[in-house]
């Protein structure tokens, strides 16, 4: 999902990620050597390996500036064109799309639980929860007492499980719906 | 019309703290520029203390209730403005070089660049990270739903602090409906006012060139490029623990009274930002000690100076304790927790030292040759330049943050994250200024320039 919107942070100068290894590293430092060596003809110790350093880390300011520009600026490039919902679609697609049409059609508070085929309690599970508490909210989907809705969200057979007493009111698909109570609305 | 919305609520607190807190920085000697900077950060400050006094007086959280105090602050600080007396700085100009001049042009090319940049990509990019939605939007949204913080003790990370949150939901009411498109812009407009706050402080420390130095510096690190353009907390924890420092030491070197209160109000803040405000609290207690021996302040200086940090940065935290308490938020157990396991002490420390070397030295998160060039202006401090006070002082404060780090991840449960990439370089962010200026310091010292009095 993120991958269309993602950026790399991590190009440094003319050595991007793949190449901080620690050969880089001494590569860097065979350099930063040489470039000691000569200042040190014009300087004391101490400037001349200050000033090597310094040199280098201008010298790497210069291609770093372009990775930004192409990193950010394509990132920046490929976002303008989107509106805000679109943008949120792309990023965390069903996570967004989905409490978005549960708020056009309820756009007061309730209490709701979610009930899902996602295991909410494991690592991506939790991404998916805050996603859909955030999106869902002022539907607040964290309160365990007074719960006035029922979420169905990406759980197979939904329509089927709503239990009596309750009726689905929006109906996205069948795994996809809210139910409340009867009577509620 | 939303993105005005947006701007004017920023706009309005930034105003606020500047009519209230203007000629009190000014009598510490701040640049009007450096002042703006801090307005936005002070500002935020005071919706962040607005919100939590409001709840716990049982007022709703409201943009009516807060324009009120922001009226009401601002027209205590215009009927106190004569209160301070400026500092009575000379503008010398400094001489500048031919080859300074293609330096500085160049500087601000890449500052201005970069910002672009920021401040585009800020406004592109809705909120998407997990942190940022858990730990502060969510909470933010139900504020801004419901007027009152106590939503926030059913969300997760309940003792997370305020700061933040409060900024974002401040930023909503100024829109009139929850829409976090510009989001970010909180973040970016912060990384420029500490652009504007760091050269003059910079600059204070050194000289007008080694000051555009610093500010090179600042912009060479990806990370915080970055991090300018998230939602996350780790730009504004970098601003108020940097000015806390940097605040001590200007006391040390200036003697301004006032530079303490300045320094104690952002440990407050810095508090409010994140959790690891509490363990920085004792660098910065042992920076104000440090500073004022380094210094030659009498023991009656320090222990008054120590006395008057602690009451007013307590102060700027007391509501959010009363909050924690009221709620009964605790604080993380695995923070706390010292779990050992099986490697024992002397691997975890190896093990820790080795990944602190690859985020510093190997990692993207830096221009390669920052660090080495930080190695580099230490050796020459310790060897050199061992009198220079406020060398020393940077060195010094530097590696405390070094051993906050070290011991906690050694010592208590949080080893568990040693691992995770980048979390180590977002904890040296918050530092990250100080090293910089530090380098900086060296270099004007290796120049021994004669063109402006420092301190």
């Amino acid at each position: 999902m993120l991958d269309a919107f993602s950026f790399n942070c991590g190009y440094n100068g003319c050595f991007p990620p793949a190449f901080q290894t620690k050969e880089a590293f001494l590569l860097c430092f065979l350099i930063f050597g040489i470039a000691w060596f000569i200042l040190r003809r014009f300087w004391d110790a101490s400037a001349a390996i200050y000033l090597s350093a310094i040199a280098l880390l201008l010298l790497t300011s210069v291609p770093q500036m372009y990775y930004r520009a192409t990193d950010l600026g394509s990132l920046i490039g490929r976002l303008l064109p989107l509106s805000a919902s679109e943008k949120r679609f792309h990023i965390f697609a069903s996570d967004y799309l989905f409490p978005d049409k549960v708020h056009r059609f309820f756009p007061g508070i309730y209490k709701a639980r979610v009930i899902t085929d996602i295991n909410l309690c494991d690592g991506d599970g939790w991404g998916t929860r805050d996603r859909l508490a955030y999106y869902l909210y002022p539907i607040d989907i964290y309160s365990t007492l007074n719960q006035d809705m029922l979420i169905y969200y990406k759980k197979d057979n939904a329509v089927n499980l709503v239990p009596t007493g309750y009726k689905v009111i929006l109906k996205i698909d069948d795994r996809n719906l809210v139910a409340l109570p009867k009577g509620a609305l | 019309m939303m993105l005005m919305g947006f701007c004017s609520a920023l706009f309005l607190s930034t105003y606020a703290a500047y009519i209230v807190f203007r000629s009190f920085l000014h009598s510490l000697g701040f640049s009007f520029t450096s002042i703006i900077g801090l307005s936005y950060f002070l500002g935020l400050g005071i919706i962040t203390q607005s919100f939590m006094w409001l709840w716990i007086w049982g007022a709703p959280v409201s943009y009516q209730n807060i324009l009120i105090i922001l009226i009401c602050l601002s027209v205590i600080g215009f009927l106190c403005r004569h209160r301070f007396t400026p500092l009575d700085v000379a503008k010398e100009r400094e001489p500048v070089l031919r080859y300074e001049r293609f330096f500085i042009w160049g500087v601000i090319l890449y500052v201005s660049y970069n910002l672009i940049l920021v401040v585009l990509s800020a406004a592109s990019i809705p909120v998407f990270s997990w942190d940022s939605i858990t730990s502060e939007a969510y909470k933010a949204k139900t504020v801004f739903y419901t007027g009152s913080l106590l939503q926030i003790s059913h969300a997760f990370y309940p003792n997370f602090p305020f700061y933040t949150l409060s900024a974002m939901a401040w930023t909503m009411f100024g829109q009139g409906l929850w829409d976090d498109q510009y989001i970010h812009l909180i973040f970016a407009f912060s990384f420029l006012a500490f652009t504007f706050i760091f050269y003059d402080i910079a600059r204070q420390f050194t000289s007008k060139v080694a000051g555009l130095f610093s500010l090179f510096l600042l912009y060479s690190s990806n990370l915080l490029i970055i991090h300018a353009t998230l939602s996350y907390r780790d730009v504004l924890m970098m601003a108020h623990t940097s000015l806390c420092v940097f605040g001590i030491l200007l006391w040390g070197g200036k003697g301004k009274d006032g530079l303490i209160s300045f320094s104690a109000v952002f440990a407050g803040l810095s508090l409010l930002t994140k959790l690891e405000g509490l363990p920085y609290y004792p660098v910065y207690l042992i920076m104000l000690i440090m500073s004022g021996v380094f210094y030659s302040k009498t023991a009656k200086d320090i222990f008054k100076s120590l006395g008057q940090f602690i009451f007013i940065s307590g102060i700027v935290y007391l509501p959010f304790q009363i909050y924690k308490v009221v709620v009964s938020a605790g604080d993380n157990g695995w923070v706390n927790n010292p779990v050992l396991g099986n490697e024992g002490v002397i691997l975890r420390f190896c093990f820790v030292i080795q990944r602190f070397f690859n985020e510093l030295f190997l990692s993207g998160n830096w221009n390669i040759f920052f660090w080495p060039l930080a190695v580099i202006s230490v050796m020459i401090l310790l060897i050199v330049h061992r009198k220079d006070p406020l060398g020393k002082l940077f060195f010094m404060s530097i590696i405390l943050f070094f051993g906050v780090y070290l011991t906690t991840y050694v010592f208590t449960g949080v080893y568990r994250g040693v691992k995770t990439p980048y979390t180590i370089s977002r904890y040296f962010l918050h530092f990250f200024p100080l090293v910089i200026l530090m380098i900086s310091r060296v270099g004007y010292l290796i120049y021994g320039s004669q063109k402006r009095n420092t301190i």
